[in-house]
């Protein structure tokens, strides 16, 4: 996995050049987190097609705010990787390519069994097999918030609607189901 | 909010799930929080934000590389016309330019200058794709559109993908000749743009891009054209097919009497 060490100064000299237009600054941008952003973009995204446009859009995006990056409130992969995810869920939702919204839809709260058989059908996409190895280990109703949000692009409001449970209870499981499966992949990842 | 709700909406905006309504208010939130629980809020967040464990190991196309590149370059192009369309829609002076009042009849000189730094194969975007610069320039962007609706979308290739473009230059036959020629070829597309500087523009004399044969003389005509500004004169021309080696020319073709005389020539190297 790539390593991106944090050197505030060097975020910081990167994103003023950015900012500034220096045109090669976007290419070091992209070496330094093309692979990063890809790889974020080919796991949420329908197909590679998709993410390959995805990352474009990143970095546009990026290029077009670097003037807001504050290294006094995140590393700059950090920064990447807000921004990366900010829009790669809105595209999603943009793009209705909520992933396999009929089947979602078809489990969304109707039996305690549905999450489990969506669960298998997307462990033979690789994309999300380590991820789903992870959410499994979650309680259920994590489970399927994460599944419809993280993986399928739907709001928060929406999941609250679909599965007939407050937003605040759906925000609290998200954010509960965030922290656990940010610990087991730490704990999971080789050292 | 309190702590933990910052928190837990740190997370979810971490990993995109608040709209922007919310995101905003958190975001207010954590502004208006004490110095202690924003760093705590600002450090989950970040520390969360990192899910590379969970990120699938592959990688993307080596060509990806290049498109990232075209796309803000072209990102780059369509604010700036975005900009420049405002302001002609204002009827103002360009409001990137507004202290140094740059008007209409300027706006109209700049698409002169786009083209002729196609004309003299000027890598523009190589070396004045910044982003301050456009704004300075004022510039080009509305010039660049003026291009691409004069003279194709191609136009937008010679500025983008200069490394897709051959840039032929032609040299002049008399001495003393204020005539500039330079051919920029899409040899993929089979498309060239013929500019030429210096050109007289009267309504007795054509110009005509021709072929010569192996004894240097006038072969079959490629294009024939009136100059439109002595300025510069570009033209558009399909179904080129190029190769090297070939001698082409610039003529005057006087619509009196027929009579040809060379301008400018050039060997074809691509």
């Amino acid at each position: 996995m790539t390593k991106h060490p944090r050197d505030p100064k060097a975020d910081l000299e990167l994103m003023q050049r950015i900012a500034s237009g220096d045109e090669s600054a976007i290419g070091d941008l992209y070496d330094r987190f093309g692979s990063l952003v890809y790889r974020m973009a080919y796991q949420t995204m329908p197909t590679r097609a998709d993410a390959e446009d995805a990352v474009q859009e990143i970095f546009v995006r990026l290029w077009k705010t670097a003037d807001r990056y504050d290294p006094k409130r995140a590393a700059l992969v950090t920064w990447v990787m807000l921004l990366s995810r900010r829009h790669l869920v809105d595209r999603l939702r943009r793009s209705q390519a909520r992933l396999r919204t009929t089947a979602l839809g078809d489990a969304g709260g109707q039996t305690p069994g549905d999450v489990p058989s969506e669960m298998k059908r997307l462990e033979q996409d690789e994309r999300y097999r380590d991820v789903l190895e992870l959410v499994k280990s979650l309680p259920e109703l994590q489970q399927r918030v994460v599944i419809r949000a993280y993986l399928g692009g739907q709001t928060l409001r929406q999941i609250g609607e679909e599965l007939d449970t407050p937003i605040g209870t759906v925000k609290s499981a998200l954010s509960r189901a965030l922290v656990r499966l940010r610990e087991r992949a730490v704990e999971e990842a080789p050292t | 909010m309190n702590t933990m709700q910052l928190i837990e909406h740190a997370v979810l905006d971490a990993m995109g799930m608040l709209d922007d309504h919310e995101s905003e208010a958190f975001n207010s939130a954590l502004e208006a929080s004490p110095a202690s629980v924003r760093e705590r809020v600002i450090a989950e967040q970040a520390r969360l934000a990192d899910l590379q464990g969970l990120l699938p190991e592959v990688s993307p196309d080596p060509q990806l590389r290049e498109k990232v590149i075209i796309a803000v370059r072209e990102a780059v192009l369509a604010d700036a016309v975005a900009k420049a369309a405002e302001s002609e829609e204002d009827d103002q002076p360009l409001s990137i330019r507004k202290s140094q009042g740059i008007h209409r009849g300027w706006r109209v000189g700049a698409i002169a200058g786009i083209a002729a730094a196609m004309a003299f194969g000027v890598a523009f975007w190589q070396s004045t794709l910044r982003y301050g610069d456009l704004e300075e320039r004022f510039v080009s962007n509305l010039a660049l559109q003026g291009a691409i609706n004069a003279y194709g979308a191609e136009s937008r290739d010679v500025l983008l993908r200069p490394h897709l473009v051959d840039s032929i230059r032609f040299a002049s036959s008399q001495p003393d000749s204020a005539v500039e020629i330079t051919l920029q070829y899409l040899e993929e597309k089979g498309v060239g743009f013929l500019n030429c500087g210096g050109l007289a523009t009267t309504d007795t004399v054509q110009y005509a891009l021709v072929e010569l044969d192996t004894n240097d003389q006038i072969g079959r005509t490629i294009s024939q054209f009136a100059a439109t500004s002595s300025q510069l004169t570009t033209q558009r021309l399909e179904n080129l097919a190029l190769q090297s080696g070939m001698r082409l020319a610039l003529v005057s073709v006087s619509l009196v009497d027929g009579t040809r005389e060379l301008l400018a020539t050039t060997t074809v190297s691509i």
